[in-house]
């Protein structure tokens, strides 16, 4: 009995009991299609995070100040407008840029409706250190920090949403801190490149002259982050190392800032959203599992309702390894073909899903053949306890079996 | 000789229980022979035919089939055994109710590894030698008993066993079909097939050539019919 005979004739008797195999196969279906559509959704998103991160310039540093309970920050270790004019002066410094934060409430266009923003103060460099996109009218300029002007930038989406079109340059908005409500000028508009923009309910940026933010807040010069683009970009560990030390030199502190490069940021994020993915494949894989159980449990009636046909089958000259094969070909038929079938529905439901979530879903062939090979797996592993319960039977007790 | 058995015993056991099926049973077939071996039921005939057809095994004693040893056989070289030299016909046809006569009529062959067109006119062959030429692609569920035990007779030759076994052939059958199937069997025979046939109708035994009558567990005669029945009315 060869391979070719093996298959016609399993998928003969899948194809016979058709609701069954159907349903039996949804178990493998829906497990595979969520593995395919979850690692395309999470490839997707990674993709489009590196490609706005790569936006950025890879040569952008970021400098925080570390604190925490066992070793408090006092106020000699902030960071302030003095410590990035010392940075600046470096020669492998080529611009230096930073900025403090603050959520609030803006006003829409109906008087009782609000939105949240993302407040952030900062300087004229930070359009090149984070690479903002002005579509209309102007970014902050020094004169704006000088003057501690009440101008502000806005997103494109943020626009539409107060005045229902984008270009709003000369538009006045009214903007809520915890502080108190401050009328805002926009001088700017900018086009929101983030991919994340507007998911998990993250509220837009937009941003003022930290010299007014510094003022609004009593914050006298304190900035929360210091953005540094590095001269030399294949320097940029050393500029790193370089800007720690003088950081802790101008402060007369030790141990207290910490640099690093966009490419780590990147890496951070890509391990996080990996690490979801991988938790949520997980889950599904389980599911998966739990298909395979289905295939298992449904060969195993298979093999009592044909008791009859495999004493048939041996007392025409049938081996125990021609039984054996005959049901393991059958589970892997139909989980197989519920393989295949997850595949173009986890494919498809990638590109729906990517849709919804507006980003596109990257299918990477890896997955696609890692879950080929364990949908076979599962009918290997299902179908053998089944096929071995065939191929033991006693051909007399199988042929008396009513 | 095609069958030779000495001492053959079938013991079954139940927990504590043991029941004697086959005592001290030997008798032989040569070839070309005809033969039914007769009972009421639990007689044991049937738990001999079931070791003819190396579908049970013995507790004691020798089974030659064709000159070798099927004792000593195991396994795949048994199941080659039954799928060469055997040929059953049971009392229930056991047809595969999925496939249709010619299908089930070529399965053996299947396992014998024989492909394609050769087995596919070896199987039209052994149906037209039956008589079924026409209702090649019918299901069992669209055939009469006479007709299914017909496309049983032909998947049993279809391998040119050494010997044809039958179980109750006519069991199931109104006395016509079991007619028509009696008289399968003497042309068969009368071509040179050699046959064992298990009845208790001493009617259908009639049409045989020699008659082995079995009471519990033992052979209690032997005996040559002097004039076998004719079966008329072949198709």
């Amino acid at each position: 009995m060869n391979i070719f005979e093996s298959i016609t004739s399993a998928a003969h008797s899948v194809l016979s009991n058709r609701m069954r195999s159907i349903l039996t196969m949804l178990g493998i279906i829906i497990g595979i299609s969520a593995v395919i559509m979850i690692t395309s959704i999470g490839q997707g998103m990674q993709n489009t995070m590196n490609e706005y991160f790569a936006e950025f310039g890879a040569g952008t540093l970021i400098v925080n100040m570390r604190q925490n309970a066992a070793n408090p920050a006092t106020r000699r270790d902030m960071l302030t407008i003095e410590s990035m004019e010392f940075l600046s002066n470096h020669p492998d410094v080529s611009v230096v840029s930073g900025g403090s934060w603050s959520n609030a409430r803006v006003q829409l266009r109906n008087p009782t409706e609000t939105t949240s923003l993302f407040i952030i103060g900062t300087d004229e460099n930070y359009r090149q250190a984070q690479n903002v996109d002005v579509r209309f009218g102007r970014f902050l300029a020094s004169i704006d920090n000088e003057r501690a002007a009440p101008v502000i930038v806005i997103d494109s989406t943020l626009a539409r949403e107060i005045f229902g079109r984008t270009d709003v340059v000369g538009e006045t908005i009214r903007v809520t801190f915890w502080s108190g409500t401050i009328d805002f000028n926009v001088i700017g508009v900018y086009r929101n490149a983030d991919p994340m923009a507007g998911m998990f309910g993250m509220s837009t940026e937009a941003y003022i002259p930290i010299s007014y933010f510094q003022r609004l807040f009593n914050r006298d010069n304190v900035v929360d982050q210091v953005l540094v683009i590095a001269s030399d970009l294949n320097r940029l560990d050393e500029t790193a190392e370089e800007i720690t030390r003088l950081l802790h030199l101008f402060h007369g502190n030790e141990d207290r800032y910490q640099v690093t490069t966009i490419m780590q940021q990147i890496d951070m994020l890509n391990n996080i959203l990996f690490m979801v993915t991988g938790f949520v494949v997980l889950v599904a894989l389980i599911s998966l599992a739990v298909g395979g159980i289905g295939v298992m449990n449904i060969m195993l009636v298979t093999v009592t309702e044909r008791t009859r046909e495999i004493g048939i089958r041996k007392s025409l000259g049938a081996t125990n390894g021609n039984i054996l094969f005959q049901f393991l070909v059958e589970a892997m038929i139909l989980t197989a073909s519920g393989g295949i079938i997850g595949i173009f529905l986890g494919y498809y439901g990638g590109f729906v899903l990517g849709g919804f979530m507006d980003l596109t879903p990257a299918v990477n062939i890896p997955t696609v053949v890692f879950t080929v090979l364990a949908s076979s797996l599962i009918g290997i592993i299902s179908g053998v306890y089944p096929a071995y319960k065939a191929a033991k039977l006693d051909p007399i007790v199988a042929l008396r079996y009513e | 000789m095609i069958i030779q058995i000495e001492n053959l015993f079938k013991v079954y056991r139940n927990g504590s229980i043991e029941v004697t099926a086959l005592r001290d049973v030997g008798f032989s077939v040569g070839i070309g022979e005809f033969v039914s071996i007769m009972g009421q039921s639990g007689s044991g005939k049937s738990t001999l035919m079931n070791i003819l057809g190396c579908l049970d095994t013995m507790s004691g004693g020798k089974y030659f089939l064709d000159g070798e040893d099927v004792s000593l056989i195991h396994g795949k070289k048994l199941a080659q055994i039954r799928n060469r030299k055997i040929g059953f016909v049971f009392q229930s046809y056991n047809l595969l109710p999925r496939l249709n006569a010619l299908q089930n009529v070529e399965l053996p062959m299947i396992y014998a590894g024989t492909r394609g067109k050769k087995r596919r006119a070896a199987a039209m062959e052994a149906l037209e030698r039956v008589g079924l030429a026409e209702r090649v692609h019918h299901k069992p569920s669209e055939l009469s008993g006479g007709q299914k035990q017909r496309v049983a007779i032909a998947r049993a030759l279809v391998n040119s066993p050494a010997i044809l076994l039958a179980d109750e052939p006519t069991g199931n059958l109104d006395s016509r079909s079991g007619e028509e199937i009696m008289s399968i069997f003497q042309r068969l025979n009368r071509e040179g097939v050699t046959i064992v046939m298990v009845t208790h109708e001493p009617d259908i035994a009639n049409h045989t050539n020699r008659i082995v009558a079995f009471k519990d567990g033992r052979i209690i005669s032997d005996e040559l019919v002097k004039n076998p029945v004719q079966a008329g009315g072949q198709k």
